[in-house]
């Protein structure tokens, strides 16, 4: 039970941190709960099929499909993940000073629905995977028995969403003033992190280069295997030791989201004014 | 989004245009997964130079190859066989795991 629950745990633990910062960044959106369960539900439906083809998605492209995917599927929520932080702060800039106060709730509740559901279906889809090819293995292998991995699913999953929680009312509670612009970052943060592990994968496929084998090794300080570190690696893409390309993708990412967020082409005036409160 | 998207685009485009720089022929070596164990367990490759590994499972269920030096993640189906492309490695000794059976499988890369 206790693999099982580890396990369990590490995957939803990154669906729900994903899940607790968007949710933290669409404050007031109406029936958002709706959508991320069905983004949720979704998630698990594609990452069941996945699991049920990973023998023909692993073998094909000589062996390097899975990586592939995984890029692809990364790369796919970089975008809609970019796209939602940079609408978010340029619509925010049109309406703040017009309706300071509730400025970013109603920024948010004009976000498309569809995209939420998106982001949350993207965000459990290989996580999701995972755990469906874990249960797989534990039970044909007659290590466990079904009642075990249901208690250990759910034990694993009651602790991820715990965790995901917690930083979502933490969030609320301590940046309640900047609530906007720090959940805005952290999306970032994230978003850029996704990118960089979307390229891990390509390097390993052979696709790109690592360009750098490893620009630094901070393992003996945080592992990415302890909690912390499991943390830090969804919520800033922490890795112990990256390749050039990764850090590359990560910085270029953060970059190109940054411009776009405060567009310093549009005149400092309108900046400055623009600042979330 | 369009511009973060030429971005993307460009650093991808990039990518396989190099690709087959980083595809040029590396030394291939070939681990192989038998009972939820690693055979062979301690791999010898040489240092400052970029390899492929073959990890074949013969056992019915899937087991995923994990490594934290060697900075790696891969699912490897039942009675399947992936590839995975390795970095330029410095020499010493970098331990990998399969997370699905971690009592049992175990094994480490030795460079020299």
């Amino acid at each position: 039970m206790l693999p099982v629950a580890t396990i369990v745990f590490r995957e939803c633990l990154e669906i729900a941190l994903i899940i607790s910062l968007v949710m933290a960044a669409t404050q007031g959106l109406e029936g958002r709960l709706r959508l991320i369960l069905s983004g949720l539900g979704l998630g698990f439906l594609g990452a069941a099929i996945i699991a049920f083809f990973t023998d023909t998605l692993a073998a094909s492209v000589e062996g390097t499909g899975q990586d592939i995917f995984n890029a692809g599927v990364l790369f796919v929520a970089v975008g809609f993940l970019s796209w939602t932080v940079i609408w978010m702060k340029h619509h925010a800039k049109h309406l703040s000073h017009r309706i300071r106060k509730v400025g970013s709730e109603i920024v948010a509740g004009e976000t498309s629905h569809w995209v939420l559901v998106t982001i949350v279906a993207l965000a459990s889809l290989r996580e999701g995977a995972e755990i469906v090819l874990f249960s797989y293995g534990m039970l044909a292998s007659g290590q466990v028995t079904w009642s075990s991995i249901i208690m250990g699913g759910l034990l694993g999953g009651v602790g991820g969403t715990v965790v995901g929680v917690m930083l979502y009312l933490g969030l609320l509670r301590t940046a309640r003033r900047h609530l906007f612009s720090v959940t805005s970052w952290l999306l970032v943060l994230l978003t850029a992190g996704m990118a960089a592990h979307g390229a891990s994968y390509l390097i390993a496929a052979g696709v790109l280069p690592d360009l750098v084998p490893q620009m630094w090794d901070t393992s003996h300080i945080v592992s990415s295997h302890g909690l912390l570190g499991e943390i830090l690696g969804v919520l800033i893409g922490y890795t112990p030791n990256p390749s050039g390309m990764e850090v590359l993708f990560y910085v270029t990412v953060v970059a190109s989201i940054a411009l776009l967020m405060y567009r310093p082409w549009e005149g400092k005036g309108l900046v400055s004014k623009a600042k979330p409160s | 989004m369009r511009f973060g998207l030429s971005c993307f685009s460009v650093l991808l485009l990039a990518g396989v245009a190099l690709a087959p720089l980083a595809q040029a022929e590396t030394p291939t070596y070939t681990l192989e997964i038998k009972n939820h164990t690693f055979s062979p367990e301690t791999l010898t490759v040489p240092a400052d130079t970029p390899w492929t590994l073959i990890i074949k499972n013969h056992d019915k269920t899937p087991e995923e190859f994990e490594s934290e030096t060697l900075s790696r993640e891969k699912i490897i189906p039942g009675g399947g066989q992936v590839r995975v492309k390795m970095s330029a490695l410095k020499p010493g000794t970098y331990p990998f795991m399969g997370e699905f059976n971690p009592d049992k499988a175990k094994g480490q890369v030795v460079v020299k």
